[in-house]
This record gives C-alpha cells, structure tokens and sequence, in this order.
C-alpha cells in the first residue's frame, strides 16, 4: 500500500516537480553565498522563503519528518532574518548544514513518486539542525551595524521568540491557547505600524495576552520593520479561529502565517523503516524544465501555421495546381519548420552554471576531508548549452575535479615546502567554437610523470606493444585505461582506477575526444571537446570522391574555388594564402582516395586554430539530422578521419558529417608526428 | 564453445558453397540487401553502412568475414547483438531448422573461420556453421 492517500497521489508529481524546482533556486543561492564566503540578507531570505515552502508543502502531503525538519530549519533563518550579523563567522557549519539539509530534501523528493516510497528517517539530520539552533541561540549577538537597515533588535527579538514559542507539552492548563502568527500587508499598505495598531485593537478583546514584534508600534521606525518582516504576533486566547478570521479580514493584510506548526510528536509511531537505503535512491530524479509562456505561445502560433500550410498543400495538390506554386507552399512550410526547430531547439538549452553547485560542493568536501586549500575557479559558465550533453558531461567533469583535488592538489605544508602558494588552484573552463564545446580542468599540483605512468601500466599488464614504443603522449593517455591508477591507497573518492575510464567512455559516445598534459610538479589539463549539438545542424554540404560530407556552417568561414585559392608548397606540406597562411587538409588523401579532379577549398575555424579542407565541389547546404557512426568502428576512426557521424540526405543515401575540431585535430597530430620524428 | 541449445531455431544462410546459421532469436529482420553508403577507408569486410528504423547499422558480408572472395551478398539479415543492430550480408536464406544437438566435433581450428566466431558446426551437406554473432562482433571490436 502507497504511503499516500488516494487523494493525494495527483498532487503527488506537482508537489515533487515545486519541489525541485525550490532545490534549484535553493542550489544557486547556496552556490553564490559559497563563492562569497559569507551569507547576504538577500541570501538568508531567500533561503528562508525556500524552506518556508517547502516546509508547507511537506506538510500538506503528510510528510512529517521532512517537514519537522524544515520547521526548524524555518527556525534557524528566522534566527538569521532577524539578525543577519549571526552568520558572520560561522559560515562554514551553516554551509555544512544546508548542504545536508538539500540532500535529504532532494533524496526524498527524488523517491517520492516510487510506489513503495516511504520517508526515511531524518533524526541525523534534526539533531543537527537542533543543535546549530542551540549554537545560535546562545551565541551573543554581535551588536547591529550602522550600515543594517531597520534591523528589528536582536536580544528583544529572540527572547520574545523563544518565550512565545510554546512546546506542544507546555500548554498553559486553561489558559487558552498559545499562537504565534506573522501578518504581511500589501505592497501599496503604508504606514504598516498604524495597519498594525489598527489590528490590535480588533483582536485585543479576545486574547488573554499579547505582544508584537516590533513592540514600539507608535514608533515610525517600526513600518519599516513591519514591512521588511512582517507583523509577529504573539498570544494567547480561547479562540483562535475568530482571532485568525477578523485578522484576515482587515483590509491591507496579505497574508496570514501560523509560525507555531505541529512538530513531529516524540511518541509518534514512525513509519516503518523505508525498505531502500537512502544511498539507493535514483541517481537521478525526475527532471523538469521551466518554459515561458512566451514560448508556449510562440509554439502555439508556428504549430497553427505549419497545420496551413500542410492544409494548402493538400489544396495544391489535388487542385492540380503547378509546380511553382506547390514549391512556393514548400518553401514557407521549410520556413516554418526551421523556426520550429530552432525554437524547439532553445527549449533544451541550459547555461554551464547550472551543473556547477555539486562541482562546488564536491571540491569544498574533499578539502575538508583531506585538509587541503583549494581555490576553484569557473570560466565560461554562461555558455548554453544542450540540456541532455550536458547532463551527459557531469560524470566525467565531477570525476576530473575529484582527480584535481584528490591527486593533484598538494597538502599545504607540501606547497609551501616546494615553494607554491599553500592554496592550490583548480580551474574548470567552458567555451564552444566551430561545432565543438570543450570542457578544460586544470591544476597547478602535483602532475603526472609519463614515465611512472608508463610503469604502473606495464605492471598490470596493459601494454598492448613494448614500453620503449609509447611516446610522450601516448604514455599519458594510458590514464585511461580501465583499471589503471596510480594511487597506492584507495579513498573514497578515487584510487580504484574507473574514473578516467568514465570519462573516456562518456566523451567517446558523445562523439567528441578527450586528452591530458601534464609534467611533474607542474600540473596537469584534462581537455574534453565533443560536439557542441545532439540534434539538427545547419550544413554545406560537398562531395570527396565517392562520399557526400556535411559540415557545420557555424565552423565555415568561406569557400574558395581552384581559381581564388593561392596555394604554395612548404615542406611538404601544401599552404593556402587567406590573410595569414593556413595549412590545406586534404580530405582525398585522408580518405585514400585519388586526387580530386575539381578541388574546392573550405576555410574552416576550430576553437584555437584555422585550417582549409580541400574537398570537391560544393553542392550546396544541408539541414543534418546527425546520427552516430555504428559502435563497431570504433573511437579511433572517427578521430582519425573527422567523422563525427552520419546523416540521411536522400532516400537511400548517407552523407557523413565531418567535425572541423577532430579534422584540425588530426593535421595538428600529424604535425607533431613529423616534428617528434625529426627528433629522433 | 559456447553453449548449444538443443531445440533452438537457426536460420541457415548460404554464402558461396558455405552453409552459415544464426540464431534465430536474435534475427531482426531478413530483407534484400539496403542499399550502401561506404566509408573511407572501410575495413574488406564491411560492405558499408545504412539507414535502419532510424539508426546507422554496419553492412557485414559474412563471405569476406569468413575469408571467401566468391560471395554475391543479395540479402541482409538484421540481427541484435548485445545493445546493437548489425546487418549480415549474404547470398541466400534457405530455412529454418531446429537445432537437433548433432555436432562436428569440436576442434578449435574450425571454431574460428576466418573472423567469424562459431558457437557450433551442425551436421548437414553441407555442415552449417553457427555463429556466435555476439562473440564476432567483440571480436572486431577488439582487432579494429
């Protein structure tokens, strides 16, 4: 039997998609209020309204222990609220918390739609929560600052909390009732301490006792309170419920809020233990997207003219109408489709910074665990990108970070010792160019030794050829070879040599290519690039012998014909003259074909260099629906050839879609093979 | 060798004067040959690659996987192995027939023909070679 009641299983889904959602917002504020090292007033509201509603909302579906302890959470940030000076000096156990805190919530809310969901237990977590509850309460104060606007004084504010907060179990014996009420007025109120005066005289009649906060009423300075706070009202009467009607009642009141929620009884039977650890809970939780209603409409409107033009094709077609008008209907109905799929498209598109709170998170807890100093730096987390790619990247950028800290990052005694500044610093950069995101982790720790990595894999057995013909790099990509680590102790966070495994795997299905530098004691930068679209990109698109390619416009930035192109000769190496001199691909040779008898010349841009394709004619443009290349081929063909994947271009036939990043990828390797060489 | 199953259904195909069998669980689909794009640089025993139901299958010719060179490829066999779709090519369908657990004896030299894998030989004239479609396709997985 499902944990809830037939009528609550519909609101069951909304009640989990608000619920993430507030865990967004909930995430991002935590986020800013880490990177600041310090808790704003906005941030401390914002929380604050966050875990009010979700407190309600827990509530209302009946669940007990997450909304027991969200109520005190509630507590704590009133705390915070009322002086947000309490937080100075004390960030690090308030983030420790509300980062447990957000796990539990996002466990729960992760499970709640399995049919055998039943809550957990949050005693671990309440007790925590109570206990900084004690901390704050006693801790003094520090004295409110000139600069804090209207802050409602600190010690009269707490007593006259804790004093009005009556425990379940210390009800006076028939003295009515306790109840402890926040009144918001309207935006457009004004003069809130006389709304507020007003309020009191029509409820003074049925209450035994009563006090506000503010208490100075007839002082100005208290609308301003009253209007950053709220009304607190504390009292106690045999009616509460004609008290609660004549407040709502009044004119100006917005809002009425019962501060004083049931917590959960001590002697409360529990639910029965969740069969499922909470370390069993999905991976992932239902995920939802937010769309605006501006979109919405804007789908509306495109989908209603795509249904008009299907409509006067029909009509075209069997009125007999002629080709060139049937074509104009099919051009606007493309038209149409572009818009449709380009809107569709920006549906699915997030900006970087949304996958950064655990990036966060994770580097922060493994300092803590291991006593080490790490500054981490984001760039490029402005960049949009697909919502799926990069859900698909969070695996391997959390295990590059993890690596970063874990093995690169030295402890601080050891920095200094080596003569680095005792805080290691950890970067994650994010930019795309020319059809390709890359993703870059870098460290200014320990590095790897080429040669060392070369040993350890040749002590487990993962040499495929003998030791002397690995070269530099390919020494260092052995990293991610399944099963290989370095590490002699494994921790909880790497050592079992499955993480570079990972992100290999993860990158290679996407497509895209991953590489390391690094040199001992300097660092190391693990480069991830895929390609930047999983749907449709616009293409030119050319032959190359016997093979249609595809290639995205966004990484073009011209053509030129046999007769343009100023070619010349160096090295070897065929060079065309654009307004600097940029190396020519040629993708007949590449493909093994013989030379091509009508060369056409495509200037391409990657994400640090240009380059020109040599190609055949080019035919045209093309929308390509991309589609991988079967896994049978394998990795090293795509890189090796520039082929990212395919796509169907006629009714039986196959175009492949080149990717410029992989093509430059492959000349610039090519180099370094010639120059490694001339080495030798 | 892996495990035969007495009773299991296997499709017998014939590539020049070879008789091959798959597994008829994991049959797809037995269709004329698609048509083929190639890719540069293909490996001889990859006819190429099409359109199927949406995703890009490889076309394999079981002729030139076995070593052959007199194949005619005129049909596709569609078959599933492990989370992926392949097409094997070869010259004609003949019939369905139930494993009746008479074997060749093993040998491990006639397990392997050429980079096909074999999971057993049936007796018949001509013996049919089962394939172990799963196997082959790590198996070329690993050499590629």
């Amino acid at each position: 039997m499902g944990f809830f009641s037939a009528d609550m299983e519909s609101m069951v889904e909304i009640y989990q998609r608000e619920t993430m959602e507030l865990l967004e917002s909930f995430d991002n504020c935590l986020l800013q209020a880490v990177r600041r090292s310090r808790l704003t007033e906005e941030d401390i509201n914002a929380i604050f309204r966050i875990v009010h509603t979700i407190k309600s909302a827990s509530a209302m579906m009946g669940m007990a222990e997450l909304s027991g302890c969200t109520h005190r959470m509630e507590d704590l940030f009133l705390l915070f609220r009322d002086v947000p000076a309490r937080t100075q000096g004390n960030e690090g156990r308030i983030f420790d918390l509300l980062y447990a805190y957000g796990d539990y919530v996002k466990r729960e809310s992760a499970r709640v739609t399995q049919p055998s969901f039943q809550p957990s237990a949050a005693d671990a977590l309440l007790a925590q929560i109570v206990q900084e509850l004690s901390f704050f309460r006693e801790t003094a104060a520090p004295p409110a600052s000139d600069h804090a606007p209207v802050a409602v004084p600190a010690a009269a504010n707490a007593a006259a909390l804790s004093a009005a907060r009556l425990p379940n179990d210390e009800q006076p014996d028939g003295a009515g009732v306790g109840a402890i009420w926040r009144v918001t007025f309207t935006a457009d109120c004004q003069m809130e301490n006389v709304r507020a005066f007003m309020l009191l005289k029509q409820i003074r009649p049925l209450c035994q006792s009563i006090s506000t906060i503010p208490s100075a009423l007839e002082q100005e300075v208290a609308a301003a309170q009253i209007r950053q706070h709220g009304l607190l009202l504390t009292l106690v009467c045999d009616h509460t419920d004609e008290v609660a009607r004549r407040l709502t009642a009044s004119p100006y009141v917005l809002r009425l809020e019962n501060l004083d929620c049931a917590a959960p009884e001590p002697d409360a039977p529990k639910p029965d233990a969740p069969a499922e650890a909470a370390e069993n809970a999905p991976d992932k939780a239902a995920k939802f997207g937010m769309i605006s209603w501006d979109q919405i409409v804007h789908l509306q409107s495109i989908t209603g003219d795509l249904v008009t033009t299907g409509a006067l094709l029909y009509e075209a077609l069997h009125a007999g109408q002629d080709a060139h008008e049937i074509e104009n209907i099919l051009q606007t109905n493309q038209r149409r489709l572009r818009i449709l799929r380009d809107l569709v498209k920006s549906l699915s598109m997030m900006p970087v910074a949304d996958i950064m709170p655990q990036f966060y998170r994770t580097v922060r807890d493994i300092c803590r665990q291991e006593n080490k100093q790490v500054d981490f730096r984001v760039s490029g987390e402005d960049l949009q990108v697909d919502r799926n790619l990069l859900d698909l990247m969070t695996t391997p950028l959390l295990h590059l970070l993890r690596n970063a800290v874990d093995h690169g990052a030295e402890p601080p005694e050891a920095r200094a010792a080596l003569g680095k500044p005792p805080v290691a610093t950890v970067t994650l950069h994010a930019e795309a160019a020319g059809g390709t995101l890359r993703f870059r982790v870098t460290d200014d720790g320990a590095g790897m030794d080429p040669d060392a990595i070369l040993r350890r894999a040749d002590e487990k057995g993962l040499l495929t050829k003998p030791a002397e013909l690995y070269n530099r790099k390919e020494r260092l990509n052995l990293i991610f070879l399944p099963g290989f680590s370095t590490n002699v102790i494994v921790n909880q966070y790497s050592g079992r040599g499955v993480g570079m495994d990972v992100v290999l795997q993860v990158v290679e299905q996407l497509g895209g290519d991953v590489s390391v530098e690094s040199a001992p004691g300097k660092g190391t930068a693990v480069t991830m690039d895929v390609p930047v679209s999983m749907t449709s990109t616009e293409c030119i698109r050319f032959t190359v012998g016997p093979h249609i390619c595809l290639l995205p416009i966004r990484c073009v930035e011209r053509v030129y014909s046999a007769a343009q192109a100023r070619l010349q000769t160096a090295q070897g190496q065929l060079w065309l003259q654009s307004d600097t001199l940029l190396p020519v691909i040629d993708l007949p040779k590449l493909f093994g074909l013989s030379a091509e008898p009508s060369p056409r010349f495509v200037q391409i841009r990657g994400l640090s260099r240009s380059a020109v394709l040599l190609t055949g004619p080019v035919t045209g443009g093309q929308i390509a629906e991309e589609k991988p290349l079967p896994s049978l081929l394998g990795h090293d063909y795509r890189t090796q050839y520039g082929i990212s994947g395919c796509s169907v271009v006629g009714a039986d036939t196959l175009a492949l879609v080149l990717n410029a990043e992989c093509l430059l990828k492959v000349f610039r390797e090519k180099e370094d093979g010639h120059v490694e060489s001339s080495r030798r | 060798m892996s495990k035969a199953a007495v009773g299991e259904l296997i499709l017998e195909l014939r590539e020049g004067a070879a008789s091959y069998g798959l597994p008829a669980e994991q049959i797809a689909e037995i269709l004329p040959l698609p048509a083929l794009t190639r890719l540069p640089r293909q490996s001889p025993y990859l006819l190429g690659i099409t359109a199927y139901k949406g995703s890009i299958i490889p076309v394999l010719s079981l002729g030139a996987l076995s070593g052959a060179d007199n194949a005619q490829d005129a049909i596709g066999v569609i078959c599933r192995c492990q989370e992926s779709l392949v097409c094997f090519a070869a010259d004609s369908a003949e019939q369905i027939l139930t494993d009746s657990g008479d074997y060749v004896a093993y040998d491990a030299s006639i397990m392997e023909q050429g980079r096909l894998k074999l999971s057993r030989v049936m007796r018949g004239d001509p013996a049919i070679f089962v394939l172990d479609p799963d196997a082959t396709l790590d198996a070329l997985l690993m050499s590629d």
